[in-house]
């Protein structure tokens, strides 16, 4: 998708020099494609270099570290750039202007396709006062643990017990409200790593509950019945000190009581948060915006290939906390998104068109609001859609009050038309978002219900109250507009503008005197015939009041 | 004198601020009378429907007829107005669309003589005394009265209609054109517009609004009302919260309303564009509240409670072209199937 009279340039430009940046760098390479990857410390090597070993196995980070990064050194296709960050992002997918900042030097480059391999912050365990960061030297994180572990300031003969605060901060209102997903696998990885190397240690994990996923719980089963690692189910609620000697105070929610554990080390096993900072100048929008939490939901969206608009992808840690395999899978499925997208055979639907004559005399701009991807934009003083980051939707088509917004395919024009064309008096008219309900009417399922008439919309929200006024003119019995269910619209919003249209138009037509259960609004998945199949049955069944 | 064309002005449902916008012609009106001799106005002149009856077929060059057709009375003038008259004008936004009496179309007869004759608090009409059409006294003199309908209508829908000019009621400058339109026409100077042409301009009202939008999106988290604060006199009404049709609206006003810090209230209709004035704005509207809010998060109730902000919609939105929208229409269907 070449963007509108400019070259299509089939360089990639990787942030971050991390395990999901090296490996995205590496299968770029391989695919042909020239590549910048940046990193804005000296080193390469992200996380992945601080921690000592990975868990299940304890595998050193070494062994898949190195070898990554001499491959992607001798492959010669990468260009990588140190000590050097991103200052800004301008330009279209297929043609990004990229600002680096290389110590007081600023460089310029083209790249068609960006790869975000950002990584992770660790969240500030000095936040969670009762547990005493900062305050007692023997209280660490995992990284500054292993470290002294590993590098003998910690002697592990002497170690008599070592506690590990699970969720510390996690799933907690007051500090991270979601799980980081990594951080059992962690704390169990801690405890090993302290087994291992004195198995006379008394070793507790106190957690909510332990998400050891998939295979990984073999991993939670040998530390519980081999290592014999003391699991408390219960959150600390402090760490008190007495003498020089620290214990944890944790009510143990199995056995009812309160215990209080004498301990030499304590372990907070943090939750991790976003590093806004790239994510932020790429615009890419977090889940909630203060609370750093990941962008989930752009980076599940852009998953789909012609749901992502920008070329602008997001893999490993930066998108939320995983392991090295789960990271390096990422990475790769980033690297054949970027190829997709600058392969010239573009899978981009139909885009509307705005009449510059006629929005320039409205100029309302409503459009640029209700836009999912921010794909209008106002330039020269006109308002102007970018073709490149449009998906398609109608949305703005349905918004549009002037008529100077006409989506190609599904105009006012060719929707009333189809109206006029098929709907007749009595009818039951199914307005049908393409992505789940309409093609459930082509397969048979309600396809030979009598007196249904289906309209395909390109999404719910382009279902327009104009276009639902004309329908009722034809007098049908009633109107449906089926979309997806709330979070699963594929242009992220479509069926929630819907349903506040839908709803308008409800206490409008009740003012006319017109029924408003004759006006329904849906959900309806893309397996669900049967839902859709019985809504109609419901609707051809109601009587018109 | 025999260059002079001939002009007669009725009105139907109408309050009789069409034939006032007229007389605004203030002293342009003498040229008016320079060009035209005014045959028949019973605002203005001393006439009855009989001297009207009288004129010869296609005797008046130009009727201008205002108000909407509200009753049998309406119906027949305009009937006598389309034969008498050469070129006939829809004159104003009840002519044209139905305009304010069309409101009343969510109703029918029988539901507004209860609420005149019967259900007001200050009706007294204990013998429950309505509106007949003929009705004969005790020496048998036949009495009638024109039938009220169910339904209100614009003079389109009942008699074909050459020109429209909108508005509520049509403005100074309006009238000017339709006075030039005319004058140029009488001079061989310029062909008339074609048949059915709406004489205003073509684009949307936004268009001569001179109001200042802010650069980039905007947003509407809650809808605000005239009675709740003072509008700031140069920032686009919409950008404030506040409801102005003037996206979905015809220009050519030369936006009085908003000059007077009022939002447009849509009385030039909709542009050809525009797929249904009134829905289309409400669209619009409803696409953009609190379209900021995280939305996954609310509840049905939530979402009612955010859209029930769009106080009375049909009254806001439809104003004035309610019998010609696609709703009135089905609004009005339902009336003669009960």
């Amino acid at each position: 998708m070449a963007p509108e009279g400019k070259a299509l340039v089939h360089s990639v430009l990787v942030i971050g020099g991390g395990v999901a940046g090296l490996e995205a760098a590496r299968n770029l390479a391989y695919a042909n494609h020239e590549t910048y990857l940046i990193e804005k410390k000296p080193v390469l090597g992200g996380m992945v270099r601080r921690l000592n070993q990975l868990y299940p196995e304890g595998m050193p980070n070494s062994h898949t570290l190195e070898p990554l990064i001499e491959e992607v050194r001798k492959l010669g296709k990468v260009e990588i750039m140190t000590d050097t960050e991103l200052m800004s992002v301008g330009g279209d997918p297929g043609n990004y202007q990229v600002k680096l900042r290389q110590g007081r030097k600023v460089k310029d480059l083209a790249a068609g396709a960006i790869i975000v391999a950002t990584g992770l912050k660790e969240y500030d365990v000095g936040r969670i006062t009762p547990y005493g960061y900062g305050r007692y030297e023997r209280v660490l994180t995992p990284i500054e643990f292993e470290e002294k572990l590993s590098n003998g300031e910690i002697e592990p003969e002497a170690l008599r017990s070592v506690v590990v605060i699970n969720c510390a901060g996690s799933r907690d209102r007051n500090h991270l409200p979601y799980c980081s997903r990594v951080c059992c696998l962690i704390g169990l990885k801690e405890a090993k790593f302290v087994k291992d190397r004195n198995a006379g240690t008394e070793v507790y994990v106190c957690h909510m509950d332990i998400r050891s996923y998939g295979s990984l719980d073999s991993f939670y089963n040998t530390l519980k019945d081999v290592y014999k690692v003391n699991f408390i189910q219960g959150r600390p609620s402090e760490v008190q000190e007495k003498n020089g000697n620290l214990s944890v105070v944790v009510e143990d929610a199995v056995l009812g009581e309160i215990l209080n554990i004498p301990s030499d080390y304590i372990v907070l096993n943090h939750g991790y948060v976003a590093d806004e900072d790239t994510l932020s100048k790429l615009k890419i929008p977090l889940d909630s915006g203060d609370k750093g939490e990941f962008p989930t939901t752009y980076c599940n969206a852009t998953l789909s290939i012609d749901s992502n608009p920008r070329g602008i992808f997001v893999c490993g840690c930066a998108a939320y906390p995983k392991n090295m395999p789960e990271t390096l899978v990422e990475a790769r499925s980033a690297v054949l998104s970027v190829i997709n997208t600058l392969r010239d055979i573009s899978l981009k639907t139909a885009v509307p068109t705005i009449d510059s004559d006629v929005c320039a005399q409205v100029k309302c701009k409503l459009c640029l609001s209700v836009c999912p991807y921010d794909a209008i934009v106002e330039e020269d003083d006109k308002i102007k859609i970018i073709p490149s980051v449009c998906m398609g939707c109608g949305i703005c088509t349905a918004t549009c009050a002037s008529g100077a917004n006409q989506l190609e395919g599904f105009s006012d024009t060719e929707l009333c038309e189809e109206v006029e064309r098929v709907v007749e008096e009595d009818d039951t008219v199914a307005f049908l978002c393409q992505w789940s309900a309409y093609p459930l009417c082509k397969e048979g399922e309600g396809s030979n219900l009598k007196k249904v008439k289906f309209i395909k919309l390109p999404c719910s929200g382009r279902a327009s109250l104009g276009l639902i006024a004309k329908v009722f003119s034809y007098r049908p019995r009633n109107v449906l507009v089926a979309g997806c269910y709330p979070d699963a619209c594929h242009y992220n919003r479509g069926n929630f503008v819907a349903r506040r249209r839908i709803f308008a138009m409800k206490s409008l037509l009740e003012q006319f005197g017109i029924s408003s259960d004759r006006l329904r609004i849906e959900w309806i998945g893309k397996h669900e015939a049967r839902k859709l199949k019985a809504v109609l049955k419901e609707m051809r069944e109601e009587q018109v009041k | 004198m025999s260059e002079k064309i001939t002009l007669a002005l009725k009105r139907g449902a109408s309050c009789v601020g069409c034939d006032v916008a007229l007389l605004n012609l203030s002293e342009k009106f003498f040229e008016l009378l320079k060009i035209a001799d005014i045959v028949f106005a019973p605002t203005l002149l001393d006439v009855k429907y009989k001297d009207l009856e009288a004129m010869p077929d296609s005797s008046i060059t130009i009727g201008l007829y205002h108000g909407a057709v509200r009753n049998s009375e309406n119906e027949e003038l305009a009937h006598i107005m389309r034969k008498k008259s050469q070129i006939l004008i829809a004159y104003g936004a009840c002519a044209y669309m139905g305009g304010i009496p069309g409101l009343a179309n969510v109703s029918n007869r029988d539901g507004i003589f209860n609420t005149v004759y019967k259900e007001t608090p200050s009706t007294d009409n204990p013998q429950n005394i309505r509106p007949e059409i003929e009705w004969r006294d005790e020496d048998d003199h036949l009495l009638t009265l024109p039938e009220f309908y169910d339904e209100v209508k614009s003079l389109g829908d009942v008699v074909e209609v050459d020109y429209y000019v909108p508005a509520c009621p049509p403005t100074y400058d309006m009238n000017i054109e339709i006075l030039t339109l005319a004058k140029n026409f009488l001079k061989r100077k310029a062909p008339l517009p074609p048949k059915g042409t709406v004489i205003a301009s073509e684009k949307a009202l936004c268009d001569e609004c001179k109001r200042e939008k802010k650069e980039g999106k905007m947003s509407m988290e809650r809808i605000r009302y005239l009675s709740e604060i003072e509008p700031d006199p140069d920032k686009c009404f919409l950008e404030q919260g506040i409801l102005c049709l003037g996206p979905a609206t015809r220009a050519g006003c030369g936006t009085p309303c908003i000059e007077a810090n009022m939002p447009c209230r849509g009385c030039m209709g909709p542009t050809a564009l525009v797929a249904e004035q009134g829905a289309s704005m409400l669209s619009a509207i409803a696409s953009l509240l609190g379209i900021e809010a995280k939305e996954g998060e609310q509840v049905q109730e939530n979402i009612e409670k955010l859209v029930s902000q769009i106080k009375d919609p049909l009254g806001y939105f439809y104003r004035f072209s309610l019998p010609k929208s696609f709703l009135g229409k089905l609004a009005r269907d339902k009336e003669k199937r009960c």
